[in-house]
């Protein structure tokens, strides 16, 4: 019962402690009166005053917990002794901090970003109630892309369970005026800002009825990064294309949108074709659809309200809708099975880190608990509880958590920072931005958490261990055998937890290794993706006279860009599907692939998309077998039933090509690779990529003059060679290995500490018996060994239990996207061999220690 | 005489109770009244009293105000509060009926069953 009372006691504790003190003396005082008065002397009195009042300090302190005090005594006391402690062997401490910062850091540095790309709410009121619309078809395709009639009759259908739909679509374009620059734009429904109750810092939003006007609002970032924060922005205009648009107004900081990119601005969806045109006859475009449920309606309630709108939807056959799906999006990312699952191991991977950290002071903290049992024995043998005792020790390494926390958001901080600007590195290729990542009280929550956690976790096995009673062991100096098996194991556990962690690092690093030897079979260095945002027939032809080209081509799908699209096909009767690119007549010239057989295609044939194909060799081995040449065979390319197709038809088949990797490097060289004459303009052939002369750089840079100054519209272009695309191939991969080395690292010094530590606490507390060894005449070298067979029985038992635990996980991550061959020799010997190195150094200077002994002088001690 | 009974355990705070609504007393004079009304049977360890008489202050039992003793020292005296009366008439007949109970069952006799 704490009532106010009990607070008001509180303040007046140090008159409460008196009385208590005066209160006892006065009883003390009467008896001894009484006594005496009954014959006894004053000194006999005073003796059995004592013996009948029993243990003063018990009882008192029984007092104080019936005031309700004690609990908060007993912590403020023991704070007060841990402290004290901290103070009186602060490099012991120090240490103990900084291997808990670092581990936790790690972990408060992944929490930091899964925590803004999943956890955090997007900046919107009622994030909770956001969601993503998708559907599937009848063969459970899935479908995410919505044209703005049916999202009108989605939204109008189902109003009474949805509050309100908005469509977007970001994308770049070449803005030319003021400065002439790619920007990222997002087209959204006209009444996105007040779906969003965005807020305008500067003029205003654009609203329903505006959805022609060419309005468009900056965003902070944009407005910083296109208009230098110019505070007189508003009613100037920026153009694209041969459309002028009107800055309406400045977004307020926090509002950042809705996905993890922020486009430099917004404008309305009416504007979308304006900025990316379309041939004459496509199909209307197609947004991404996303809204709000109402209030108290569940996820089924709204999918069953929009589906029987959406099966109505005239679309054809195969795009069908027969599911709606309706995703939650609170946060910037939508947490589904497969990402749970993803960022449940890397969270497991830093979790051992932070595991291996608390077995590390775990022994640490072993060794000085023992170096206090006589201390501790002194205690409860006074009478202080167990119990208590457990307390105070847990209290000292729960501070020691709390600031390892402390320390470790300081570390995490500075570890966001890089992470981040390596991120925005990677990104900026791309030409994207994205959303800072930024700390918040999540994650001081999380760290504080851990930092606890942590502390209690390491602490309460020393704890437990050194208040066990043994009234043997209290008054000896030397350890006792059950915490040396136990320091055994702990350091045997970290061996392998640490073995487990380079492994991995080891596999992923070899995996790059080898996506670096694959040889894609052209060059990637001089070969440019040019990136344009729309292709012209004259545009390749004016920018081939340029002189840093030295060839260009007009492809459907530049390489390096995923899998190539199948195409059903007919052999011989037999349905079968064979990979297809549709090139023009300069592409195996620009990507310097020599053709092996025949020839390739003429201009001509290009622009007639004439009915010849050049073929790749694995192709030819696969469809005719057994023919020596497949030059002059025919193949028959079909319709998918439903598609109008413009490649289908009979080909006979000119030339044969080396097979390259146009897909995913990891997954080697196409294995069916079949190209189809086409040219610029062209349907469905939009890229065109160049091989440059002389600096890539260079080239690139006159190549974006060059688009930029085109007569009427000049088109936007960001070239980029294939050797850039390649590396966002790369990425995952790299990120994934980057963050198992520093993992691996991390741990690997924290065990080559943890062992120093303990081997040379087990040397120190075994002085005596290596004295005697010496006295009775072993040699330096045999105390040495024995030392370090004693620590190699940890690091065998470690790397024993390790290695089955890395090949039990790495069957498990073989499932995962990141491995491609889970399994690697040099990995699997070189990690064990260097952990024997580290740990074995670690041991060298605390077994050299106990060879140098001086017996006569360890003897002596005590 | 017999040496002295430890009291049950439980009963302390009735003990106390009881001597105190027989009028206000100090820590030492309680236990004595105790001791003396109980004829020298019960025996009650002289620091166990404290934690008791805190126990019941903070229940609102009783209540404390600093005086004089006989002896014209400053002591504090306790006294029972409403609650704290109630309380023990409460705990009185309780304990009437678990005396009763005890005897009937602890003077039963083998009956013809």
């Amino acid at each position: 019962m704490i009532s106010t009372n009990w607070f008001m006691r509180l303040f007046r504790r140090r008159s409460i402690e008196a009385d208590m003190q005066e209160e006892l003396e006065f009883h003390r005082e009467a008896r001894i009166a009484h006594l005496v008065a009954q014959g006894a002397t004053q000194a006999e009195a005073e003796r059995r005053a004592r013996l009948e009042f029993g243990a003063a300090g018990h009882y008192q302190e029984e007092c104080r917990a019936a005031l309700g005090y004690r609990v908060l005594d007993e912590l403020r006391s023991d704070v007060r002794y841990a402290v004290r402690g901290l103070r009186k062997s602060p490099g012991f401490f120090a240490a103990s901090i900084t291997i808990l910062a670092l581990a936790i850091g790690a972990n408060s540095v992944l929490f930091t970003l899964f925590n803004s790309f999943f956890v955090k709410p997007l900046p919107v009121p009622s994030a909770e109630r956001h969601f993503d619309l998708n559907a599937r078809n009848a063969e459970a395709r899935r479908i995410s892309s919505w044209t703005v009639p049916e999202m009108r009759l989605l939204a109008s259908g189902a109003s009474n369970q949805v509050e309100s739909l908005y469509s977007y679509s970001t994308f770049q374009v070449l803005m030319l005026k003021p400065v002439q620059r790619q920007v990222l734009v997002s087209t959204v429904s006209a009444d996105y800002f007040q779906v969003m109750g965005g807020r305008a810092r500067l003029g205003r939003t654009f609203g329903i009825n505006e959805d022609r006007l060419p309005l468009v609002v900056l965003s902070d970032s944009g407005w910083r990064k296109l208009f230098a924060a110019d505070p007189n922005v508003i009613g100037q205009t920026l153009r694209i294309r041969s459309t002028a648009y009107t800055i309406a107004g400045v977004m307020a900081p926090e509002f950042t949108g809705t996905e993890p990119v922020v486009p430099e601005f917004w404008t309305s969806t009416g504007n979308f074709l304006l900025l990316r045109p379309r041939e004459p006859g496509s199909p209307e475009p197609r947004f991404f659809i996303s809204g709000f449920l109402r209030p108290g309606i569940s996820l089924a309630q709204a999918q069953s309200a929009l589906l029987s709108v959406a099966s109505h939807l005239d679309r054809r056959d195969e795009e069908r809708i027969a599911a709606v799906e309706i995703e939650p999006r609170p946060s910037l990312f939508t947490r589904n099975e497969e990402v749970s699952a993803a960022c449940g191991l890397v969270f497991a991977a830093f979790l051992i880190v932070l595991l291996i950290a608390c077995a590390n002071l775990a022994n640490l903290h072993l060794a000085r608990a023992a170096s206090r049992t006589q201390e501790i024995a002194m205690r409860l043998s006074l009478g202080a509880s167990r119990w208590r005792i457990i307390r105070q020790l847990l209290t000292e390494s729960a501070v020691i958590g709390i600031l390892g926390a402390l320390a470790a958001i300081a570390l995490a901080a500075l570890g966001i920072q890089q992470v981040q600007d390596y991120l925005f590195s990677s990104m900026m290729g791309l030409g994207i931005t994205l959303l800072p990542v930024t700390m918040d009280w999540r994650v001081f929550a999380y760290t504080a958490v851990l930092g606890l956690v942590a502390g209690i976790t390491f602490g309460l096995l020393p704890a437990v261990e050194s208040t066990t009673p043994s009234l043997t062991a209290s008054t000896k100096r030397e350890g006792r055998v059950r915490p040396r098996r136990l320091r055994g194991l702990l350091i045997g556990g970290q061996i392998a937890a640490s073995l487990v962690l380079l492994i991995l690092a080891g596999v992923l690093i070899r995996n790059i290794r080898q996506l670096d030897s694959v040889a894609t079979g052209y060059d990637l260095d001089h070969v440019l993706d040019l990136k344009v945002d729309q292709l012209s027939p004259g545009l390749v032809d004016r920018l081939s006279r340029l002189d840093s080209v030295a060839a260009i081509s007009a492809v459907s799908r530049v390489p390096l860009y995923g899998r190539l699209n199948l195409h059903a096909a007919r052999l011989d009767g037999k349905a079968t599907t064979v990979a297809f690119n549709q090139v023009d007549h300069r592409y195996f010239e620009t990507l310097a692939v020599p053709l092996l057989e025949g020839r390739g295609f003429t201009r001509n044939e290009a622009e007639t998309s004439a009915r010849v194909t050049v073929i790749s060799t694995a192709t030819a081995r696969k469809l005719w077998p057994d023919a020596p040449t497949a030059i002059g065979k025919g193949l028959e390319l079909t319709a998918e039933p439903g598609e109008d197709s413009t490649t289908a038809g009979h080909y006979e088949v000119i030339g044969v090509v080396p097979n390259v990797v146009s897909g995913w490097i990891f997954e080697g060289a196409d294995p069916t690779a079949v190209y189809l004459p086409a040219s610029a303009g062209a349907r469905g052939v939009s890229s065109v990529m160049v091989r440059v002369n002389g600096n890539p750089v260079a080239a690139a840079a006159a190549l974006r003059t060059a688009c930029a100054e085109t007569a009427q519209t000049p088109v936007g272009c960001e070239p980029a060679s294939l050797r850039q695309v390649a590396s966002l191939q790369r990425f995952p991969f790299q990120a994934a290995a980057a963050v198992a080395g520093v993992l691996g690292l991390l741990a690997l010094l924290l065990t080559g500490v943890g062992l120093y530590g303990v081997v040379n606490y087990a040397v120190m507390q075994r002085r005596k018996e290596f004295g005697i060894h010496v006295a009775l005449g072993a040699s330096p070298r045999q105390v040495m060994t024995r030392t370090l067979s004693e620590a190699g029985r940890f690091i065998a038992g470690g790397l024993l239990v390790g290695l089955p635990v890395c090949l039990a996980l790495s069957k498990l991550a073989a499932s995962s996207v990141f491995a491609i061959r889970t399994f690697d020799p040099w990995a699997y010997t070189s990690v064990p061999a260097l952990l024997v190195l580290i740990s074995l150094l670690a041991c060298l200077g605390p077994a050299r220690r106990a060879a140098q002994l001086d017996p006569m002088k360890s003897l002596r001690e005590d | 005489m017999p040496a002295p009974a430890s009291i049950l355990p439980g009963t302390l705070d009735l003990l106390v109770l009881k001597a105190i609504s027989l009028g206000p007393q100090h820590g030492y004079g309680i236990l004595l009244r105790i001791e003396q009304t109980s004829g020298g049977n019960l025996l009650i360890e002289q620091g166990a009293l404290y934690p008791a008489l805190y126990r019941l202050e903070t229940k609102g039992l009783i209540q404390s105000e600093w005086g004089q003793s006989e002896n014209r020292r400053r002591a504090k005296f306790y006294t029972l509060t409403a609650a704290g009366e109630a309380q023990l008439r409460e705990e009185l007949t309780a304990w009437d009926r678990l005396v009763e109970g005890m005897n009937l069952a602890l003077a039963a006799k083998a009956s013809g069953q």
